[in-house]
């Protein structure tokens, strides 16, 4: 530990509250790289985790979320001691959605204020089972129950309304590239795995039977055009796979060449960029992410960032885009 | 030495003698020399606290009679020749009148006619060194021309056998497939490959060496049961029931050359009876076989009739292996 938590609360309190307003270019130094919660060693329950919320930038400095829950709390209130709350970070690490020390669920903008969501704006499950995200904009946050009984949530976090829910049954997949639609991956009828798209609003604009090199090979994420959907193959030589769900044709298969490390996210970050998280798990060593921009029409890869986490990390949640 | 040689010149002059005489209209005959199934007793080893097959294999005929099968081995070998405590290998043909096995005393893989007859030795080569019995899967054509010898040990680099009986012929399979089963009239084997994308393609192998290979989409691939038809193209794709959603089992038409499937038909069966194998026939009818198993209970087999347009069954076989039973095996599995 280079820095002790008590410092890095007061650091991060003043540093949230200051930072320029202004947004900036995306992934500017002030953006939020990951979240991150450190695991204690216990004498014999295995880790746990402790301490609170570290937020780490592009510029390797570290802030604190110090409002934020860190344990979650079961449905009955009581610490679940090993279960952490949720935390999303928008894929311009702008902005984060997380559950407040008293329960609410709250947006905070860097260098902004933090908009509290109403009382009720979140399902009535234990918060481990809760999971956020927020589009690449930060503009959008569903609230995801991980048991899928209960509907997915869409809201505005700049008014905190309430836009649409999105059935439970449906695993929320992410937010389209421009955050106007929500890409779920549906257990259909005939041991098949549907794609289907719903506007912010809860309406379903799509659905469709992926080919298996779609199917199989996740995570998918949805264009800004609502339509085409991108995914990598990662087994043998990478490819980048464009499927049309409108026309239910593949478009194009492009093979790229990579760094190391497994598919932790996808997004769409342009109208022909595709970004991926690659995370290289290292034994005994911090997860090395990479992060690299696809062109999607003619295959080039270039590096937008690469960074060791936090080797004590207990979970991460790292930004999209 | 486990296997003794015999030259292939005194085998197909055997052979012809037995099974030479291709077998016509055979599912409208009936007797002892058609076997439904075959089964073998499981006995509890109260040292281990295990159960183990024991006794003989047995052929549940036609006729409803049994007939016990000493010669074919209970338990299967390691390939260093230990003892495997899993059933001896065992396959009958579609049509119930030829069965294949290793033999009990040497764990050679042999044939023989159902109705009685001699037993016919296959080319030792079908077990070969570094592979016991344990790493193979038997399988016999709908009519019992051929034997199918597909392995399954660890290095994953043993191409399929296929061998006719009556001349001793051996045709090579990739290693990298996994058979499903012969086409109904034994010419072509249909199989499965894995690509290095995920996916999961089909193949059907004409056993004069050319194959045809399409990836299917999602419902063709996760269907498990499906059977080839004697046109080397037709495959019949059993769609599995949802017990969760009351959704029965459903019927797709799926043609490898064409890449075409069929809307499909709802199966006149309950969600939780998704056939356990199909075959189409040598008159061209689609059957489906289903089980159904309860602990302590004897297994009630049914052999269905499916029409392939409406989804209809009618019962053409029904059958119960006995509850002692440690494993079975049905014709044309």
């Amino acid at each position: 530990m280079r820095i002790r938590i008590a410092v890095v609360v007061a650091a991060g309190l003043s540093t949230l509250l200051t930072a320029p307003a202004q947004a900036g270019p995306h992934h500017g130094h002030d953006g939020v790289r990951y979240a991150s919660i450190k695991a204690c060693e216990t004498k014999d329950a295995g880790p746990r985790p402790c301490g609170a919320w570290r937020l780490v930038m592009h510029d390797g400095s570290r802030r604190a979320l110090p409002d934020a829950q860190t344990v979650a709390l079961k449905a009955n209130g009581k610490p679940s001691v090993t279960g952490v709350a949720p935390v999303a970070v928008s894929g311009d690490g702008q902005r984060l959605a997380y559950l407040t020390k008293s329960g609410r669920l709250a947006v905070r903008t860097l260098g902004g204020g933090v908009k509290l969501l109403a009382e009720d704006a979140l399902p009535r499950v234990a918060q481990q089972d809760l999971t956020f995200r927020l589009s690449d904009d930060g503009g959008r946050l569903a609230v995801i129950d991980g048991n899928m009984r209960k509907g997915t949530r869409v809201f505005d976090t700049a008014t905190g309304d309430l836009l649409g829910t999105i059935p439970g049954t449906e695993r929320m997949m992410g937010f389209s590239g421009d955050g106007g639609e929500v890409l779920t991956s549906v257990d259909a009828d005939e041991s098949v795995t549907d794609l289907a798209v719903y506007s912010d609003t809860g309406e379903q604009l799509r659905r469709a039977t992926p080919p298996q090199v779609v199917a199989w090979n996740s995570p998918q994420a949805l264009s800004g055009d609502g339509r085409t959907v991108a995914n990598m193959v990662m087994s043998g030589k990478p490819e980048l796979v464009l499927y049309d769900m409108e026309t239910d044709q593949v478009t194009s298969r492009t093979r790229v060449k990579l760094p190391a490390g497994s598919v932790h996210m996808i997004d769409w970050t342009g109208e022909s960029q595709v970004t991926l998280h690659l995370l290289q798990e290292r034994d005994d060593k911090a997860g090395l992410m990479t992060i690299v921009r696809i062109d999607t029409g003619t295959g080039t890869v270039k590096t937008r960032d690469r960074y060791a986490m936090l080797k004590d990390s207990y979970v991460f949640a790292a930004c999209g885009g | 030495m486990r296997h003794t040689s015999v030259s292939a010149a005194l085998l197909v002059a055997a052979v012809i003698g037995g099974l030479g005489v291709a077998p016509a209209g055979a599912h409208a005959q009936e007797g002892p020399a058609v076997a439904r199934a075959a089964w073998i007793k499981s006995c509890h080893d109260r040292k281990n606290d295990t159960d183990a097959p024991c006794g003989h294999w047995r052929l549940i005929t036609r006729d409803g009679g049994g007939v016990a099968l000493p010669d074919a081995a209970a338990t299967r070998r390691h390939a260093t020749g230990a003892v495997a405590h899993e059933p001896g290998r065992l396959a009958i043909s579609g049509d119930g009148r030829v069965v294949a096995y290793e033999r009990a005393r040497d764990h050679r893989l042999v044939v023989r006619r159902v109705a009685g007859g001699p037993v016919k030795e296959l080319p030792t080569s079908l077990v070969p060194k570094g592979i016991g019995t344990d790493d193979l899967l038997l399988y016999v054509s709908p009519l019992g021309d051929k034997v199918l010898v597909e392995y399954v040990d660890d290095s994953g680099r043993q191409p399929t056998k296929v061998v006719t009986v009556a001349t001793g012929r051996t045709a090579e399979l990739p290693a990298r497939d996994s058979v499903r089963g012969f086409s109904a009239d034994g010419d072509e084997v249909l199989a499965t490959r894995t690509a290095e994308d995920n996916t999961t393609a089909l193949v059907v192998h004409r056993l004069g060496g050319t194959s045809t290979q399409r990836t299917p989409s999602q419902v063709v691939a996760n269907a498990p049961v499906t059977a080839l038809a004697a046109d080397g193209r037709t495959v019949a794709v059993f769609v599995s029931g949802d017990t969760g959603r009351g959704k029965p089992p459903r019927l797709r038409l799926y043609d490898l050359e064409t890449g075409e499937l069929s809307a499909g038909v709802d199966l006149a069966l309950n969600p939780g009876a998704t056939p356990y194998f199909a075959r189409w026939t040598a008159d061209g009818r689609l059957t489906a076989t289903v089980v159904s198993a309860e602990d302590g209970k004897p297994e009630v087999v049914r052999v269905l009739t499916v029409d392939t347009e409406t989804g209809d069954v009618t019962l053409t076989d029904r059958y119960s292996i006995s509850k002692t039973s440690y494993s079975s095996t049905k014709a044309g599995e």
